[in-house]
């Protein structure tokens, strides 16, 4: 098994302690839980319980294309608006009681995975895909191996080291399900840690399954003697073990709470749904914060308002100071950004194509292969949003712009 | 939402204020190194000439009714650029008149910095190369003393190294002398060793390509070697006084990574160094004056675009291709 970066690749000092090295905080104050009535893909979903009912662990509460499962026990509380987003809120209650005796995972045949995968719901927090989906994926693609991804590349998350740490074993078994559904018989879990800490958890798994990457180069791909490999992240693993085990849903993530603005950077396991509000106030503002982040510095999201909830796919939030924006540049064609794309584009020369309207050259530049990783404008000195200008060229791609004198310039 | 930024929200510490600095501190042991070597009029030719070029860019920011950024610092480089290739003992017009050029004529007209098709640097100098070359070649003897003065100093002038290869003659300096600049020429292009390690400065900060520097130096040194200007020496002097003399190595190291005007392929760098370098070669054996190194680049400055898009073409991942082909 190799770890692959960009031929220049590009290195960021860690943002990751002290929160990487502090033991998972467990969100236990079961707060108010929102969870959105609009989808992905911006389709609406209806709730199907009424006001007040107590809904249980993984009961569908909305209908759609991909509704929405209850993360806990609760009670179906209002129907709240956020920003012209509608959200569904209910009353979580804590879980009480004893943990049930697992049931004999490795003797699962893989139809049997997935479809404990997919009555459980289980997301993977890298890329918010469906699991079991991704499992047949895997199937029919040509990798040859299955790696627990729980690198944690970008500056500020260590949620995939802190979940090892908790729960290292069940990952592996939840690997080990995973690639048994996937019909692929090498598999591993990748971590990025130092010494001591890789030390302490690679006892913790079963012997030869643990494998430190070295590097601290972002983004990293891997591979196994040339043939590409799949990566799942190793809370969609825990998930998986527990479906598997317990028949439990998927309703918990572990999520760092970290950024220049949180007194007390940790990670923190908190139910679906869990608004921000709750998890910053759980670790502490010391200053007022402009901005929260939904994702890690390179490629989240930013939101101006800490009501709205933490669900699958995200794995670290932020609290951001107010701060001054750099200053932009003109493109001082430096190289830097096709340099560390490990995709092979060009962005300087696709966000020059699209800054000039040169729509009708970019298929050539093959924008579409972009995904979304960030690097280039992380590197680029004159702090250009390339890739929010490639992003663009998907979709400029090809037009023809013709113009006789009117445009609607509004 | 609102009007938020987008990702990401941490940036390399790298931005062009900080590109820039780093030119200038690689630049700097030049300028002293020159002091040492020509005396303190240096200082007043590299001042001036950095001034000049801080104020045109100023001039050419409220004449355009655009905003002139200095602290990005591309003003400055060329303005120190420009006088180090100059002699000490240059009228005070001349780097004034060639940061006008550059910065006036060649740099901001195409949008400033970033959007400049030729190094301003570069043409600065050829211009006053072609208007004033006696000026620009008049360097003074290692024995004269330069005054510290506005005027022009009346000074001894001899043949450099580059000028004696030019009029067919053997250079009557020794390896080491040209290694570390006991000869004539310009100020800050002399001290061969300085300016290497300048070089791996640059190189380590990533402030400039190896492969740009290098196949540049690698091309001029196989034609020295090939085609001696002089019969009286070996192919191995050959390439020590061709790379050694004029300002080859300082182009090659400072002026040829100018990120704006150099391609930015890896192999797009290497075939656009070697263009450079052969170009350098042709004029230095076939051009009028002794120095061709400017003129070289300017050409080269011109298709650069051209480089990359053929590199990019060349080494294109096999991937794309396949997908191409289904379509
Ligand atoms: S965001 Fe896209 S273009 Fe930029 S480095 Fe990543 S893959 Fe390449
Ligand atoms: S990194 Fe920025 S400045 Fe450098 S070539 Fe890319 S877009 Fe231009």
């Amino acid at each position: 098994m190799s770890v692959t970066y960009p031929q220049y690749a590009l290195s960021f000092p860690s943002e990751k302690e002290p929160a990487a090295s502090l033991p998972t905080l467990e969100l236990c104050r079961m707060p108010k839980l929102l969870l959105p009535l609009t989808d992905e893909n911006g389709q609406p979903r209806t709730p199907l319980c009424e006001l007040y009912d107590t809904v249980a662990p993984g009961q569908t509460l909305t209908d759609g294309a991909r509704p929405l499962y209850a993360p806990v026990t609760g009670v179906f509380a209002a129907v709240q608006t956020i920003d012209d987003v509608e959200y569904m809120e209910i009353d979580a209650l804590a879980l009480a009681g004893e943990e049930p005796a697992p049931a004999n995972v490795f003797t699962l045949s893989p139809d049997e995975i997935v479809a404990a995968c997919k009555a459980a719901h289980v997301v993977d927090e890298l890329d918010g895909a469906d699991l079991a989906d991704k499992l047949a994926a895997i199937a029919e693609s040509d990798a040859a191996l299955l790696v627990a991804d729980a690198v944690d590349d970008q500056p500020f998350g260590s949620a995939g080291l802190a979940t090892l740490r908790q729960f290292g074993a069940f990952c592996a078994d939840g690997l080990m399900l995973a690639a048994k559904a996937a019909g692929i018989d090498d598999y591993h879990v990748l971590l990025r840690a130092e010494t001591d800490t890789y030390k302490e958890i690679e006892a913790t798994l079963p012997k030869g399954r643990l494998v430190r990457d070295r590097h601290d180069i972002y983004p990293h791909k891997v591979s196994k003697k040339g043939k590409p490999a799949a990566t799942v992240g190793v809370q969609a693993c825990l998930a998986l073990y527990r479906a598997c085990a317990f028949g439990e849903h998927h309703g918990f993530a572990t999520v760092t709470v970290a950024g220049n603005a949180v007194s007390l950077p940790a990670n923190v396991r908190l139910p679906f749904g869990t608004p921000l509000s709750e998890v910053f106030s759980l670790c502490g503002l010391v200053d007022e914060p402009d901005k929260y982040v939904l994702g890690d510095s390179f490629t989240g999201k930013a939101v101006d308002t800490d009501a709205l909830p933490i669900l699958p796919g995200v794995t670290c939030v932020l609290a951001l100071k107010k701060e001054k924006s750099p200053a932009v540049h003109a493109c001082i064609g430096c190289g830097r950004c096709a340099a560390v794309c490990h995709k092979h584009l060009l962005p300087y020369e696709i966000a020059r194509r699209v800054e000039n309207l040169q729509f009708t050259k970019l298929p050539s530049l093959s924008p579409a292969d972009c995904d979304g990783c960030n690097a280039c404008a992380v590197v680029c000195p004159a702090n250009r949003p390339v890739a929010d200008l490639v992003k663009q060229g998907i979709e400029e791609s090809g037009r023809v712009l013709i113009g006789w004198g009117v445009h609607d310039y509004e | 939402m609102s009007n938020l930024r987008n990702a990401p929200f941490s940036q390399n510490e790298a931005n062009v204020s900080t590109l820039s600095l780093d030119m200038l501190l690689a630049l700097s042991p030049a300028v002293a190194f020159g002091c040492v070597l020509f005396g303190w009029r240096v200082l007043l030719v590299v001042g001036i000439s950095i001034v000049s070029a801080l104020f045109f860019e100023l001039l050419g920011g409220w004449i355009a009714r655009r905003p002139s950024d200095l602290r990005d610092g591309t003003a400055a480089v060329t303005g120190l650029i420009v006088s180090l290739l100059l002699p000490a003992s240059v009228p005070l017009f001349v780097p004034v008149l060639a940061c006008a050029f550059g910065i006036f004529l060649v740099k901001l007209p195409f949008g400033g910095s970033g959007h400049n098709l030729f190094n301003p640097a570069a043409a600065g100098l050829a211009f006053v190369t072609e208007c004033f070359s006696h000026h620009v070649f008049a360097y003074p003897a290692r024995e004269a003393v330069i005054p510290f003065t506005l005027r022009t100093p009346e000074v001894n002038v001899a043949a450099s190294p580059a000028g004696l290869l030019k009029t067919g003659g053997s250079t009557a300096f020794s390896w080491y002398e040209l290694l570390i600049g006991q000869v004539t020429g310009p100020i800050g292009t002399v001290a061969i060793l300085v300016l290497v390690a300048c070089a791996v400065y640059l190189f380590v900060r990533r402030g400039a390509a190896p492969l740009l520097t290098v196949s540049c130096l690698a091309a001029c040194a196989v034609i020295a070697a090939l085609f001696p200007r002089s019969a009286d020496i070996t192919w191995y002097e050959s390439i020590l006084f061709e790379l050694c003399s004029g300002y080859l190595v300082f182009g090659a190291i400072f002026m040829l990574n100018d990120p704006v005007t150099s391609p930015r392929h890896p192999l797009a760098h290497v075939m656009y160094g070697v263009a450079v370098g052969v170009l350098t070669m042709l004029m230095r054996h076939f051009g009028q004056f002794e120095e061709g190194f400017c003129f070289a680049l300017l050409l080269c400055n011109a298709v650069s675009g051209v480089f990359d898009r053929f590199a990019w073409q060349l080494l294109r991942p096999r991937r794309q291709r396949r997908k191409e082909r289904e379509v």
